[in-house]
């Protein structure tokens, strides 16, 4: 949504660079959680996928909360976020 | 003219105070998980205020006793003390809470880094509060919270499906499963208390005594109390309508203060982004101020020292002390870069635990006849306050239990 509200141009450049960095402050404190989270072996591999997708997904939003006037960058980083969170919602219904 | 600054006053308790960084957060939270399954808490927070800031203007202006002075002669000076350190903690996570909430607008205003907005909100807060009268302090932030009216034209143009709203006007008993009932109650009791949080109507009442109202300004009173709480009230079902509209189908769950503006905002461009965050500006440091001076005014009131934010600062020294000391806390705390959003987490549950303590002692002066002469409660006031109490009660007894078991309302 917010990506999308930001392509439009409705979206003022420090809103836009704010809100994304605090998007990534707030996953970087679930990527801490997660780090510290135990699972069972059969879900060990759905935790390390979350571990490495979430780490991802900060890493884009801090990359794209400096960049949210360059259209060309905000575009390609909309699609890998996208696929990061496809990449979430199916290791979340693995479990 | 006397009559406008009283609705200015109003105003401003229902805007700045009403509508703080918890009530911001918190509607929109529950809007996103439950659609309009909640605006009857909404209604019965409105209800439950609307009475309390009634009375507690009414004993102020009848009795010339401010709520703390209350209090104290209530539960004498040993658990009056005990309310009252409750109460000016509770004060000061609630004023940090702003504080930091008003760096986080501020930052989405201008860009600049937050720990420079936290001093530069302290100063000018500080200033301001020094600088202006009580009157002008009202008139700046009440009326500057007039632009959260944003989010009510956002809920209006989204088209919300007014069966739906209707339906949320009565509480709803089956849940999929048994934690999204407990989270249910928690954000029931967390708008309930987010809406009768004491600050607001401490500051009121403190408010009523400093612009010398007298017993001809009670139905003035009245209507303040009212119209002013519908206000607030409104713009905040607005608020929830607007997370039911645009987070719950896109599943968003709101655990940051700019998406919630960013919702209020949706349907509009550029302009009215920076109307909402301009509107929450106003609202979060309506409350802040509000918070300051009512730990001032309880301080005060309870020692029955001078006090008065229209008195020069030689003729209440304590005062200017307190309030001065309290922000300088409140802004130290914000500082240490606790999220603002787990501060506010903490002071509405807590309000409500001790909301009690200070609801009852002034239900029970407004329904005394020895103290409030003719103008005490009338028997419907006396139940309708009764009631209230009651839910008041049961809200304090449950919100601990709930905010352990929901982890603060995570979904």
């Amino acid at each position: 949504m917010s990506l999308d509200y930001v392509a439009q141009g409705r979206s003022t450049r420090t809103f836009a660079a704010g809100h994304f960095n605090y998007i990534a402050d707030q996953l970087q404190e679930n990527l801490r959680q997660l780090n510290q989270a135990t699972s069972s072996p059969a879900a060990e591999r759905a935790l390390k996928d979350s571990q490495h997708n979430v780490a991802a997904l900060v890493s884009e939003l801090t990359f794209v909360s400096s960049q949210t006037e360059n259209l060309a960058v905000r575009c390609a980083a909309k699609q890998r976020i996208i696929a990061i969170r496809r990449a979430l919602e199916k290791t979340s219904t693995s479990l | 003219m006397k009559k406008y600054l009283g609705i200015t006053l109003g105003i401003m308790t229902a805007l700045g105070g009403f509508l703080d960084l918890g009530q911001i957060v918190f509607t929109a939270q529950a809007g996103a998980y439950f659609g309009y399954q909640l605006l009857w808490a909404i209604v019965i927070g409105t209800l439950a205020i609307v009475l309390y800031m009634e009375m507690c203007g009414r004993v102020a202006v009848v009795a010339c006793e401010p709520v703390f002075s209350v209090v104290r002669t209530f539960f004498g000076f040993r658990f009056g003390l005990f309310v009252l350190v409750a109460s000016n903690l509770l004060n000061l996570i609630t004023c940090a809470a702003e504080i930091g909430g008003l760096a986080i607008v501020l930052h989405l205003l201008t860009g600049w880094p937050e720990r420079v907005l936290i001093a530069l909100s302290v100063l000018i807060l500080g200033t301001m509060v020094q600088l202006l009268r009580f009157q002008w302090i009202e008139r700046t932030l009440g009326l500057s919270g007039l632009l959260m009216i944003v989010f009510a034209v956002s809920a209006l143009i989204l088209h919300p499906d007014w069966s739906e709203v209707a339906s949320g006007l009565l509480p709803h008993i089956t849940f999929p499963n048994h934690k999204d009932g407990l989270l249910y109650g928690y954000f029931a009791v967390g708008i309930f208390s987010a809406m009768l949080m004491e600050y607001e109507v401490h500051f009121y009442s403190s408010g009523a005594i400093e612009e010398d109202w007298t017993p001809k300004d009670l139905k003035e009173n009245f209507m303040v109390a009212s119209l002013g709480s519908i206000l607030g009230s409104l713009i905040t079902s607005a608020l929830m309508a607007v997370a039911a509209l645009v987070l719950l189908p896109r599943g968003i769950f709101p655990e940051l203060l700019s998406t919630a503006v960013l919702a209020g905002a949706f349907p509009f461009g550029r302009k009215a982004l920076v109307v909402a965050l301009f509107g929450s500006l106003a609202c979060v440091a309506g409350a802040a101020v509000e918070t300051n001076l009512s730990s001032a005014y309880n301080f005060c009131q309870f020692f029955n020292l001078p006090w008065g934010k229209n008195r020069p600062i030689k003729e209440v020294p304590a005062y200017t002390a307190s309030w001065i000391v309290m922000l300088v806390l409140a802004g130290s705390i914000a500082f240490t870069g606790i999220r603002p959003l787990d501060l506010i987490n903490v002071s509405i549950i807590f309000g409500m635990v001790i909301m009690p303590l200070t609801y009852y002692p002034i239900l029970s002066a407004a329904s005394d006849r020895n103290i409030m002469g003719k103008h005490v409660n009338s028997l419907f006031l006396t139940i309708a306050g009764t009631a209230c109490l009651i839910l008041v009660i049961v809200a304090a007894v449950a919100a601990i239990p709930l905010m352990i078991v929901t982890h603060f309302g995570r979904p």
